[in-house]
């Protein structure tokens, strides 16, 4: 048993290691921030439908199985939306993220306070530039806090998985909207 | 040749006080029949004498009470760090923002293979005995599979190389705790 002890202690201590190594990493300027940004190859009119239209919404977003929202139609400041995603990893729970605008200057910005209580709150801004000749450039921005410890702890692992997520999504839209032609 | 695997598969059948002295007896009495009968005949005698007490011997080894001690080692040894890294990479998904599937990255599995050789290692080196280091791998490989299985769509190399990594090091722990 004296070997199981001392691996056992050993183990422990790595844990402890890597629990020391993700709090410090928590602890960067850029914890809990996503950018991302893509070039389309369409006037920026039309990427701002994409990232304001809530059924366009859904086609590029993955896991964003609804969106709603209390502006019939129309976007402004403090419109509230809420996105309700699919977690598969819990089991396909549906999980509602509400935002509320905070910025609103189309085709140009958007930018929502997003909350989902217990879990995390946070900001994300859609900034479109029309670059010229028809095409336009995407950038996502993003702020999260998470609001349960252990995600808290686990955050250097989480936010640039979420980067990637971003990433995908973003390549996404490209696709979707200069085959949109 | 078949004696070879005789005796291999009697010493992990037998409970590990008792498997030198079984293979002792075993390998004295077929030096004798060969000697006496010639080899042909020894050889089915010694199949015949593996196929009689394998049964018998390990309905001794589950009633010492040994098969409860490989059990645990093999839930500990694999299907619990198997279990308890699936449902952390499950968290940090489910903790994305916007979410995200249910494919794990490579450095995830790696991170997986490594924890999961670390908890076989300290398994192996629980055990005392060549065989009950073997009965522990047995355990490890069987209930890594069934974990497997249970957490559902995984890469063929990963879940080769747990399989096959599983096993190995828990026998490399017990060598090792043996040599010391």
């Amino acid at each position: 048993m004296k070997w199981v002890w001392l691996s056992l202690k050993a183990l422990g201590l790595l844990l402890l290691v890597i629990a020391g190594g993700l709090w410090l990493a928590g602890r960067r300027a850029s914890a809990g921030h996503l950018h991302s940004e893509i070039e389309v190859k369409r006037p920026a009119a039309e990427v701002w439908d994409w990232v304001s239209e809530p059924e366009k919404m859904k086609q590029w977003v993955s896991w964003l199985v609804d969106v709603r929202t209390d502006d019939m139609g129309h976007g402004g400041v403090g419109v509230k939306r809420v996105l309700v995603m699919r977690d598969e990893n819990n089991g396909g729970q549906l999980m509602e993220i509400q935002g509320t605008c905070t910025e609103y200057t189309p085709p140009n910005l958007l930018r929502m306070n997003l909350v989902v209580p217990g879990a995390f709150d946070g900001t994300q801004a859609y900034r479109v530039t029309d670059l010229g000749n028809g095409s336009s450039r995407l950038e996502i921005d993003s702020q999260f806090h998470f609001g349960n410890p252990f995600a808290k702890l686990m955050e250097p692992v989480i936010t640039p998985s979420a980067q990637k997520k971003m990433r995908r999504d973003i390549a996404r839209l490209k696709q979707l909207a200069e085959e949109s032609r | 040749m078949i004696a070879w695997t005789v005796s291999r598969w009697l010493l992990a059948a037998a409970a590990g006080d008792e498997a030198e002295f079984v293979v002792g007896d075993i390998e004295e009495e077929w030096s004798e029949i060969a000697a006496e009968r010639g080899k042909w005949m020894a050889k089915r005698w010694l199949l015949a004498q593996a196929l009689r007490s394998a049964a018998p011997l390990l309905g001794a080894r589950v009633r010492s009470g040994e098969m409860t001690g490989v059990l645990i080692a093999g839930v500990l040894g694999s299907a619990l760090p198997l279990w308890l890294c699936h449902r952390l990479w499950q968290f940090v998904a489910s903790q994305i923002p916007f979410k995200d599937g249910t494919e794990r990255e490579a450095w995830q599995l790696a991170v997986n293979l490594m924890v999961l050789c670390a908890c076989a290692a300290l398994a192996g080196l629980s055990t005392r005995t060549r065989s009950s280091a073997a009965a522990v791998a047995v355990a490890v490989a069987a209930l890594a599979s069934s974990t497997l299985w249970l957490i559902g769509a995984q890469p063929a190399l990963y879940i080769f190389l747990a399989l096959v990594a599983a096993p190995a090091t828990v026998l490399a722990g017990g060598h090792w705790r043996r040599l010391r």
